[in-house]
């Protein structure tokens, strides 16, 4: 009597009989399953992965003399606080996408350190280069960046980058490095050098080069100047300029005339709530004088913007308020 | 400085307010006073000295604040905490001034010197400083951020902090120096005595001292503040020498950021009036720090500099 054979086994039969008939069909199905392998262990998001900012750094063929020490460390989103323990809130204040981190030395033992940090928008980049540098510092005249060097350190920005080199010493030879690796690391840029919309109302007349302080939120304000402390006075951006004749003008964006109205106010009731004014002047046009001394504070509107400059005369408050309001019309 | 210390009258007065029994001496009878509310000083002492001789400066501002032996006692066992958060110039406490220290807790007769810190490895490799401690004969002595290694300590007249979970090492120390780098801080404009002793407060507690929304409130930098301000009533150290030689003013507390060098070495028991001292080396007002004006508000220290007594000499 032939043996029945087990219903399995005969379904593993056919199973067989169905794939040597068909190699193409094994070949994809063996392709389409070491793909979701392949997708299953990589991290769920690609901005887990150490990405663009680490592609940034130059290597040794690129810098006469200097060549990375030791591995680039890579720091995202919330991780920079292992870095910059302390003092990543600005960072991401500005908003903070990832950095890159490497040690370069010369022949001679002499260090440097390069940051590329990688931040949300071009806007980012150039408010947090404008919170690192000082003003005071001499440009770089590299092709395609905006950039300061300072006595031993220097910041370039292009694009969402903003790239941080630093001097371990203040020797000549240690700048030198600190000036080809920052040079490198430009060339590898891209992007605009387009300024947030709001810079250009700055008046530019009697303008300090260098003084721009483009700001996003309480932080970026309070280390440039601490003004109505204790208001939660709105804004969606600003930016500040220093002049010549000792003038400084502040521009806050708001989201429309009616939030900009609504961030006067504020700005008025923390005026007067302050003990220190000899007095709070308001005027018909919205606008309104903070004195506390000289030089006196004076506060109003443009359209969707706040303006806020410190003068030591009316007169050149209303000059600056002009000529800003020509710069802002219609953004 | 150093008086007697009844150990008796240390274990009845610790029973009531419920202080650990494993609290070392010197600590607990500061801890205990705190507690007891004792009364705000009325005036204080700052010593300044200056040098390019970074160690020697040290040298002086201890010896012109009574000495190192008038706070390290013979067979004391010391725990210091320096600035190691960064290796960009003048983010750092200097390695010639914990030489220094290092050395004069030596002479003074102490058993063990330990360096603690919640910093990494690499942070002390980076800066040559591990070699150092090591060459002077101390202990550098490294910890996890949060665990086992931290003691709930209750915060006397906490404003912000009922409780801070501090470094249980510092106890179990007699005597603990304080040793900051003064230097611009992006979150609250400073960073000196107070500011430090978040050093030896675990990376948890640390997190709550921003508060959630702190892109929006503008309470935030005071509420951090006060936290720093309640931290240093829980914990105080026997003396502060702040390194004030060259400090960033800008772009603080990692750098980099324009260099002032001053040159200068500011030891004293009261941080309040320290701080006061070395934020107007750039121009802020003591009256303008947050963390300043609130500790002298609440007791821990002078901040008016006409009751500030600072004599300053060249090292």
């Amino acid at each position: 009597m032939a043996t029945k054979l087990d219903p399995r086994k005969k379904l593993a039969r056919r199973g067989d009989a169905f794939l040597r008939r068909r190699p193409a069909f094994v070949f994809c199905l063996t392709f389409l399953v070491i793909i979701a392998a392949c997708a299953a262990a990589a991290p769920a998001q690609s901005s887990d992965r150490p990405g663009r900012a680490l592609s940034l750094l130059p290597a040794a063929a690129d810098l006469r003399g200097w060549a990375p020490s030791g591995r680039a460390e890579v720091y995202q989103g919330e991780a920079l606080y292992e870095y910059i323990d302390g003092g990543a809130e600005i960072y991401h204040e500005y908003g903070f996408r990832e950095v890159a981190v490497q040690d370069y030395k010369d022949r001679a033992g002499h260090t440097a350190t390069l940051e590329v940090y990688l931040m949300v928008s071009p806007a980012a980049a150039f408010g947090m280069y404008t919170f690192k540098t000082t003003g005071e510092g001499r440009a770089t005249v590299w092709e395609g960046v905006e950039g300061e060097i300072e006595t031993y350190y220097l910041n370039v920005w292009r694009g969402s980058v903003l790239a941080t080199v630093t001097g371990l010493d203040e020797s000549p030879e240690t700048l030198e490095g600190v000036i080809a690796l920052g040079r490198a690391t430009a060339a590898r840029l891209s992007g605009s050098l387009e300024k947030p919309s709001v810079v250009d109302g700055l008046p530019r007349k009697g303008l300090k080069p260098g003084s721009r302080k483009y700001f996003r939120g309480r932080l970026g304000l309070l280390n440039v100047r601490s003004l109505f402390p204790g208001a939660e006075f709105p804004f969606v951006e600003g930016v500040r300029g220093l002049y010549n004749d000792g003038s400084e003008l502040f521009i806050f964006a708001t989201g429309s005339t009616a939030e900009a109205r609504a961030a006067l106010d504020v700005a008025r009731e923390a005026a007067r709530a302050d003990d220190r004014p000899l007095g709070v002047y308001s005027a018909k046009d919205e606008s309104f004088v903070f004195i506390d001394g000289t030089p006196a504070l004076w506060v109003g509107l443009v359209e969707r913007f706040v303006l806020v400059a410190r003068t030591s005369s009316m007169d050149r408050a209303t000059e600056l308020k002009s000529r800003a309001a020509s710069n802002l019309a219609g953004r | 400085m150093k008086g007697k210390f009844d150990r008796r009258e240390f274990m009845k007065s610790s029973a009531k307010l419920g202080v650990s029994f494993a609290l070392g001496e010197g600590l607990a009878r500061e801890l205990v006073a705190a507690r007891a509310g004792a009364a705000a000083p009325d005036k204080a002492d700052v010593a300044v000295a200056v040098s390019n001789d970074y160690g020697k400066a040290a040298e002086k501002a201890v010896a012109m604040v009574g000495g190192m032996k008038a706070y390290v006692g013979k067979g004391a066992k010391v725990a210091i905490l320096i600035n190691v958060q960064s290796k960009n110039p003048g983010t750092y406490t200097k390695p010639e001034i914990l030489r220094a220290v290092i050395r004069m807790c030596r002479d003074a007769g102490a058993a063990e010197t330990d360096v603690v810190s919640l910093l990494g490895q690499k942070n002390w490799d980076d800066l040559g400083l591990s070699g150092l401690v090591r060459e002077e004969g101390a202990n550098l002595r490294l910890f996890e951020r949060d665990g086992a290694h931290f003691r709930s300590v209750p915060v006397p007249d906490g404003r912000a902090l009922t409780e801070a979970r501090v470094l249980a090492a510092v106890y179990e120390h007699d005597v603990f120096l304080n040793m900051p780098v003064t230097k611009d801080h992006a979150g609250n404009k400073f960073t000196g005595t107070m500011k430090n002793l978040m050093g030896v407060s675990s990376g948890p507690s640390n997190r709550t001292f921003h508060k959630e929304n702190w892109k929006t409130d503008p309470n935030d930098i005071a509420h951090l503040d006060q936290c720093i301000v309640d931290l240093n009533k829980a914990v105080k150290p026997t003396l502060n020498i702040v390194d004030a030689t060259e400090f960033i003013t800008t772009n603080g507390p990692f750098g980099p950021g324009e260099l002032l060098k001053p040159q200068k070495v500011i030891a004293g028991r009261d941080r309040v009036a320290v701080d006061a001292t070395c934020c107007q080396l750039w121009g802020l007002k003591p009256a303008e720090v947050i963390m300043i004006a609130r500790g002298a508000e609440q007791g821990l220290g002078v901040m008016d500099p006409a009751r500030i007594g600072v004599r300053q000499e060249n090292a």
